[in-house]
């Protein structure tokens, strides 16, 4: 009977364990499925704001540099110099064209770097460049491999804005076709700095801190040797380079901060994010600094011509807004996991506690069995709670279930019948 | 007693124990920065690798306030074009000529050139580079025969902008290396005259902060650099270099004895 007890007792106490058990797994899971989901939400919306403000800054150079080359640059007089510098049978002819070229293009261009304008490139329908007014002294260079841009719309005869690496340095490209009465002069090039961009990116979101790394091994196969100096190795992914990382440059953006230095030195053993870049997908995460400030980098990628991935642009934000799951969710489990250990150490403890007074119980039941007279015992209401063996015996019962229960008025009525 | 001067000399009088874990190499300010730094970026790394030292690139605008630098010394090694170095050698004996660097001919003898846009005729007003620069007032006097003060000149800093400003029309004329010249020939830059040959630019070191040892080193990994290590190099010093002294100097000395170059342009 005792023991029967003792197991279904053992029986309930695991069945509470159980349930607490299965309790505080379905609760962590419910939270860290609610963590998974309002991060999702939380990192699409950052995007997905990012990719609206990188595309519209994107628009607002390839607006200002379409109006630049409509109203300032390409008039008919400057075209006139420009074909005669291309077309002119003799050379002295070429080379005075070319030059007046220049003197009337030179205060524009000036007045365009005020604007962000970095490079201000002519280029000839064979994809020779014709000059440069970013480096006036640098020409005739072949841009086929180099500026895939170039080459498109040379071909297509169709304009076209994208991000590209260089010989030289990367940029926003904005190029577009030049005709003079119909004769084909090339296609012209006003590009955008890193600077300007972020300069952009930065009008948009004034809090954010903005980034560009590059695909290092494409970077690499176009670059003038004498200009790979100004790439140092991302500490993100050694697959990726910064572009001149400590402001060699006028127009370069600023160096990183120490923040964004010790984010990224975070970011390198993020396998997720390694994934994510080898397969040029966008990527956003949380990162917890060791000041206690939560920041929120967000990959996307920069695809060029070719669908190749160029490089990304990084946003590096300090949340104000983090959904309160992802905050509390360690304390959360924290404490089912304290709830789920305070239940077991009450059921154990209970399960010990009966565990003594069934053995006390077997204890009194050895002694009072072996006793050589008789012995009950009765409760308040004067029912029988328990009868040894020989009061049993005295009585003339074999089982001592018959008496367990009975009123002690029954002994007296027994006692008289056999009396 | 005895032991206490030799500790004396052997740490006071034998430089090699302070020898620099850094060298500070300065070029003239001929062209942009970014040029420069171009220029002189892949020989800069060579260097480091042969000697084992860091070398740290320092840029100054003005040719005086690269003087000044060296001469208090701040700058180890220094790039310099023959009238520079003939100004510095004045002022400091601290500075020892170590190498010239060879033209694409392989001589190590350069020229200055009078420039100016196609089809100009009149020559009123002249671009200069700077005050020490050897095409500046210098070669442009003598290719003017001494009448220079006579027309309005303004020192413009670079030789690149000087070939600019006389491209975009706000100069008549300009003095500045014929090499720098030929880059804006397709733009209509004409050479009008040129200066005879004078010493190429030159690598000067600092005997008050480098020791005779590391002074050789940096000669001889210059001399004896490897032909396609030195391709890798900036144009201006692509060519190799050759052992260079004091003396080769003499004649530019004669040219620039009694003549007082001014400081500032007269317009």
């Amino acid at each position: 009977m005792s023991r029967s007890k003792s197991a279904s007792f053992l029986n309930i106490y695991s069945l509470i364990l159980i349930i607490s058990l299965i309790g505080t797994i379905l609760a962590g899971f419910g939270l860290s499925r609610l963590k998974t989901e309002k991060k999702n939400n939380y990192f699409k919306e950052n995007l997905t704001s990012i990719k609206v403000a990188y595309q519209s800054s994107i628009n607002k150079y390839k607006f200002f540099s379409s109006h630049l080359l409509e109203e300032e640059i390409l008039d008919n007089e400057n075209l006139k110099y420009l074909y005669k510098a291309i077309h002119s049978k003799d050379e002295k002819k070429r080379r005075y064209n070319k030059g007046i070229f220049f003197q009337k293009l030179s205060p524009l261009y000036e007045k365009f770097k005020s604007y962000g304008i970095r490079q201000l490139h002519f280029h000839l329908p064979d994809n020779r460049s014709f000059l440069r007014f970013h480096k006036p002294s640098q020409y005739n260079d072949d841009l086929t491999t180099a500026r895939k841009s170039v080459v498109f719309v040379n071909e297509t005869r169709e304009p076209i804005s994208v991000f590209e690496t260089g010989k030289v340095a990367s940029g926003f490209r904005n190029v577009f076709p030049i005709e003079y009465n119909g004769i084909n002069l090339g296609t012209v090039e006003i590009s955008v700095t890193l600077k300007s961009m972020i300069e952009s990116l930065n009008s948009i979101y004034m809090h954010q801190k903005f980034a560009f790394i590059f695909n290092k091994d494409l970077i690499n196969s176009k670059l003038f040797e004498s200009q790979k100096y100004l790439y140092t190795n991302s500490l993100i992914s050694n697959k990726f380079v910064h572009e001149d990382s400590h402001s060699v440059l006028a127009d370069s953006p600023k160096p990183l901060s120490n923040i964004q230095l010790e984010i990224n030195k975070e970011l390198r053993s993020d396998t997720k994010l390694q994934k994510a870049l080898y397969s040029a997908k966008e990527y956003s995460t949380i990162i917890k600094l060791r000041n206690k400030e939560y920041y929120n980098i967000s990959f996307l990628p920069m695809i060029g011509l070719q669908n190749k991935m160029e490089g990304y642009l990084i946003s590096y934000a300090k949340t104000t807004n983090l959904p309160f799951i992802i905050v509390i969710f360690k304390p959360m489990i924290i404490i089912l996991s304290l709830i789920f250990l305070a239940i077991t150490f009450v059921i154990l403890k209970m399960k010990r506690q009966s565990d003594e007074l069934i053995e006390q119980k077997n204890w009194f039941t050895t002694i009072t069995d072996s006793l050589g007279e008789g012995l009950y015992v009765v409760n308040k209401d004067a029912l029988i709670e328990y009868v040894n063996p020989k009061a049993c015996e005295i009585l003339g019962y074999k089982k001592r279930n018959y008496l367990v229960g009975l009123h002690t008025m029954f002994f007296i009525f027994t006692k008289s019948l056999q009396q | 007693m005895r032991l206490a001067i030799q500790l004396f000399l052997i740490f006071f009088l034998n430089n090699s124990l302070f020898a620099k874990d850094t060298f500070i190499f300065s070029p003239l300010p001929t062209e942009d920065k970014k040029t420069l730094y171009n220029t002189f970026y892949p020989m800069i790394s060579y260097l480091e690798k042969k000697l084992n030292k860091k070398i740290i690139f320092e840029y100054s605008d003005s040719y005086d306030e690269i003087l000044k630098k060296f001469e208090t010394n701040k700058i180890d090694l220094v790039y310099l074009g023959p009238l520079p170095y003939i100004e510095l050698s004045n002022r400091c004996s601290c500075a020892i000529p170590l190498v010239n660097f060879k033209n694409s001919e392989g001589y190590t003898f350069y020229t200055c050139s009078f420039v100016s846009f196609l089809q100009n005729k009149k020559f009123d007003t002249i671009a200069l580079t700077q005050p020490l620069s050897t095409c500046g007032y210098l070669a442009v006097n003598y290719l003017l025969k001494n009448r220079l003060k006579e027309k309005k000149y303004a020192y413009l800093g670079r030789h690149d902008l000087v070939a600019l400003e006389v491209l975009k029309g706000n100069f008549d004329a300009g003095g500045i290396q014929t090499s720098i010249a030929k880059k804006y020939h397709h733009l209509g830059l004409e050479i009008l005259s040129k200066t005879p040959d004078l010493p190429t630019f030159a690598l000067i070191a600092n005997s008050k902060t480098l020791d005779i040892d590391e002074i050789n080193a940096v000669k001889r990994a210059l001399i004896y650099a490897n032909k396609s290590e030195i391709k890798t190099w900036g144009k201006p010093i692509s060519y190799g270099a050759k052992s260079t002294k004091d003396s080769f100097y003499n004649n530019l000395r004669k040219m620039t004895k009694n003549l007082s170059i001014p400081q500032k342009g007269n317009f």
